[in-house]
């Protein structure tokens, strides 16, 4: 047991201190061409999801929700709702040219708690704003795109050989604060993902296993 | 407030509904108590509408719901996420569908589970104007609508109507208010009463 616990201690220890990666240059290749591939990952016009999200929470919590996310890939806006598995609201919020908080029921209604969704959000369905910054390869060949974001982090949209795609999230002193991960294989013919992981590092850790449950595209 | 606790007005309602899907209208308060008394078990299928003003369509769930006389309950959903309420021998559990199969749920959920068994017995004996949480009034249509009484109560449910059929003791639908664009409604099919039901429904969840 204690030797279990060490090695968790280890792998927390080492992703808490997972740093930005270097980028390797491909040398000859189209430099627009990695950049283009990196937003295919995520859904293109205006959809209606709803997903089952699955949460680990600090302290050991695990709760199960519903998680309904009207977007638009065009306005980079989102509404987003969350409901208990009865359908009960308890967090209903916007952002279209600013956040606007519709619903939020204790612990929902929690200072930042709007924000740090809405980030979520952001980082799970919505490819980064602007130009790509740097492109090319990882040390094990996957291929990265890497956006600056305006508070002065870095997003880094990494597809891996395997086909996994995965959106990593860097604070402005570089530390890994966000992980999206979604499997190979797990897209629907209009490419929107029917499962993701989000991990949280930091203060206050989580983990989120979101499974698609409904994918209705709306009219543009 | 806690996430399971949000869901615990919902399954009242829910069990509300339940209670009151056949026991025979009245037409006072007198009268409807009176009709409860004959409920000794009920089962039925159900479909639950959640429509919101954001809503290109309604999202859909539907499960079934087993009562046995004087306060056993298993309300079931099964689609889109199985999600099973147990209560019985004034012990209730929750369990959720996961990655993992279906876990239990512990700590504040269960605790909710209690408010609701307290409630449970007061909707199926037809004391819906004795209720601590709501005050009911009996309007044409025929329909129940229940209010909160606390005001900070209003700010999870607005109001609740259950519309009775035409047909003596049995409700048409539940809708659930949470604001003005937003409410759920609950329609109840294939509705059995007083049958035997396996004991074990109320115990196990398979």
């Amino acid at each position: 047991m204690k030797g279990r616990l060490f090695v968790l201690a280890a792998v927390l220890l080492a992703l808490s201190c997972a740093r930005l990666p270097k980028i390797v240059p491909v040398t000859g290749a189209d430099p627009s061409e990695p950049a283009e591939v990196c937003g295919r990952i995520f859904p293109a016009g205006k959809w209606q999801l709803l997903h089952s999200i699955e949460a680990d929470l600090p302290g050991g919590r695990h709760s199960v929700m519903m998680g309904l996310t009207v977007l638009s890939s065009r306005r980079r806006s989102n509404r987003s709702v969350i409901m208990s598995l009865e359908g009960f609201v308890v967090f209903d919020g916007e952002v279209n040219q600013g956040l606007k908080v519709h619903r939020a029921l204790p612990p929902f209604d929690s200072p930042g708690f709007a924000e740090g969704l809405m980030e979520d959000i952001r980082l799970i369905f919505f490819k980064p704003e602007g130009p790509a910054a740097e492109c090319g390869l990882l040390t094990d060949e996957s291929t990265v795109c890497r956006y600056k974001n305006p508070d002065g982090g870095v997003v880094d949209i990494v597809l891996r050989s395997t086909g996994t795609c995965e959106s990593l999230r860097y604070d402005r002193k570089q530390r890994l604060i966000r992980i999206v991960k979604v499997p190979a294989d797990s897209r629907t013919s209009d490419g929107v993902p029917q499962t993701i992981e989000l991990t949280a590092h930091g203060k206050q850790s989580y983990k989120l296993v979101m499974t698609l449950l409904e994918a209705v595209p709306l009219d543009p | 407030m806690t996430n399971a606790k949000m869901a615990v007005p919902l399954k009242s309602i829910a069990v509300l509904a339940a209670g009151c899907l056949l026991i025979g209208w009245g037409s006072n308060w007198e009268e409807l108590k009176s009709a409860a008394a004959s409920v000794t078990s009920l089962s039925a299928d159900f479909v639950q509408e959640k429509h919101m003003q954001i809503l290109a369509r309604p999202l859909v769930s539907s499960g079934v719901f087993y009562f046995q006389s004087p306060s056993s309950l298993r309300w079931e959903y099964r689609a889109p996420v199985r999600n099973i309420l147990l209560m019985h021998d004034n012990r209730t559990e929750r369990y959720v569908e996961t990655g993992h199969g279906l876990i239990k749920e512990t700590g504040a959920g269960l605790q909710a589970m209690q408010i609701v068994l307290e409630q449970i017995s007061q909707w199926l004996g037809g004391r819906f104007d004795e209720n601590p949480m709501f005050t009911a009034n009996l309007e044409p249509g025929p329909k129940i609508v229940l209010t909160p009484k606390e005001k900070s109560f209003t700010r999870m449910i607005h109001h609740i109507d259950l519309v009775l059929s035409e047909r003596p003791g049995v409700i048409d639908s539940v809708f659930i208010y949470e604001s003005e664009d937003s409410f759920t409604k609950l329609v109840f099919k294939n509705a059995v009463l007083n049958q035997p039901i396996d004991a074990a429904l109320f115990r196990k969840v398979s």
